[in-house]
């Protein structure tokens, strides 16, 4: 006997909500509006005898391909559905502004932790700016790949703008305590090789001008990540355009 | 049966839409359930299509809308006609009778449209 799952109105409904909202010209209230009637449709036909999931079908069927409907809606939205395409564009700046933010926190916390472990300081800087770096990198890659599967999940919610704009805000704030810290500490009397403690370190570390050559390759480091984001994310947005294209001429 | 041509249909939406609303106040889902009974199911929409068309006629000021609680518990769009939809009617009215009396007259029939 055949084995099949058994039909999930709800998820089916959530799908087909989903496949709407992705199109660009639908308000939040047109989709409510849809999903109303499709209940009702779902509803009538259930009456006369037939499943859910025959129901659902039908009902589906008889609201129109997702294409037409939104075709249809472009012609009222117009205003709407022109900015909803702008957003992410906006979103793409808001990233970029964040990852911009970060990575000057990333620079100081780089420079602290590579002082408080003492020897090595340029290198043990390199490593953990390119760490730092990799994994912003790879936290935007994920965000971009989660988002294209419609997986929501923690990292998913990294791409809200809510959460840009509250890392915006708190990165500088951060930032600014830090280098603080630092500068107060440069004004300090020099202590040489002597220092012990961390204040101790960074103070030496600051009468040098090493803290300018670290600067210049902590922004080589960034300029480079930015890079990277920025090729792959004009490859995805050719990539969405030409799928779209194929859609349409379908 | 024959459908009714889409320009034929384009054409008349508005008038039938704002007949229907002179009634009662009402849903997408209920206008179309209307417009097929009234029709003998000679005019058919797209059931996701009307509502671009409500949306048009409520930015024109001709209908007006407001989200009510359904007896089901879903929230559901009413429209409702506004005094401009009303005037509008009224044109609409008298233009289709002056086409219904044209087509009669060539046709050599007595208008029999109200």
């Amino acid at each position: 006997m055949e084995n099949r799952t058994e039909f999930n109105l709800e998820n089916n409904i959530n799908q087909w909500k989903q496949e709407l909202t992705e199109k660009n010209n639908l308000t939040k209230s047109n989709i409510i509006e849809l999903e109303s009637h499709l209940l009702d449709l779902i509803q009538d036909i259930e009456s006369k005898g037939l499943n859910k999931e025959e129901s659902f079908i039908i009902a589906r069927k008889r609201m129109g391909k997702t294409n037409d409907i939104t075709i249809e809606f472009d012609k009222v939205n117009n205003d709407f559905s022109y900015i909803k395409k702008l957003i992410p564009y906006f979103k793409g700046a808001l990233i970029y502004i964040t990852f911009i933010t970060l990575s000057k926190s990333f620079f100081i916390i780089s420079l602290i932790l590579s002082i408080s472990k003492g020897l090595d300081v340029n290198n043990m800087f390199n490593t953990i700016s390119i760490i730092l770096l990799a994994f912003t990198c790879v936290t935007f890659f994920s965000v971009i790949y989660l988002n294209l599967n419609n997986r929501k999940t923690f990292l998913s919610k990294l791409n809200n703008t809510k959460t840009l704009i509250a890392l915006i805000i708190i990165s500088p704030i951060i930032t600014y305590r830090l280098y603080n810290q630092i500068t107060a500490l440069g004004i300090r009397p020099f202590v040489s090789s002597k220092s012990s403690t961390l204040l101790e370190l960074l103070s030496d570390f600051t009468s040098h001008d090493n803290s300018y050559i670290m600067e210049t390759k902590f922004i080589s480091y960034q300029t480079f990540s930015a890079l990277i984001i920025f090729s792959v994310s004009i490859f995805f947005i050719w990539k969405n355009k030409q799928s779209n294209r194929l859609n349409i001429s379908k | 049966m024959e459908k009714l041509s889409k320009e034929l249909i384009g054409a008349s939406t508005i008038p039938i839409i704002l007949s229907i609303l002179t009634k009662n106040e009402s849903y997408g889902y209920e206008i179309i359930q209307n417009i097929k009974e009234i029709s003998g199911g000679k005019i058919e929409f797209g059931e996701g299509t009307l509502y671009p068309v409500l949306h048009k006629l409520e930015k024109k000021g001709l209908i007006e809308s407001s989200w009510k609680i359904a007896e089901s518990g879903r929230k559901r769009k009413y429209y409702n006609i506004s005094s401009e939809g009303e005037k509008e009617l009224k044109i609409e009215k008298e233009n289709w009778t002056t086409i219904n009396q044209i087509i009669s007259k060539i046709w050599k029939i007595e208008p029999n449209l109200i």
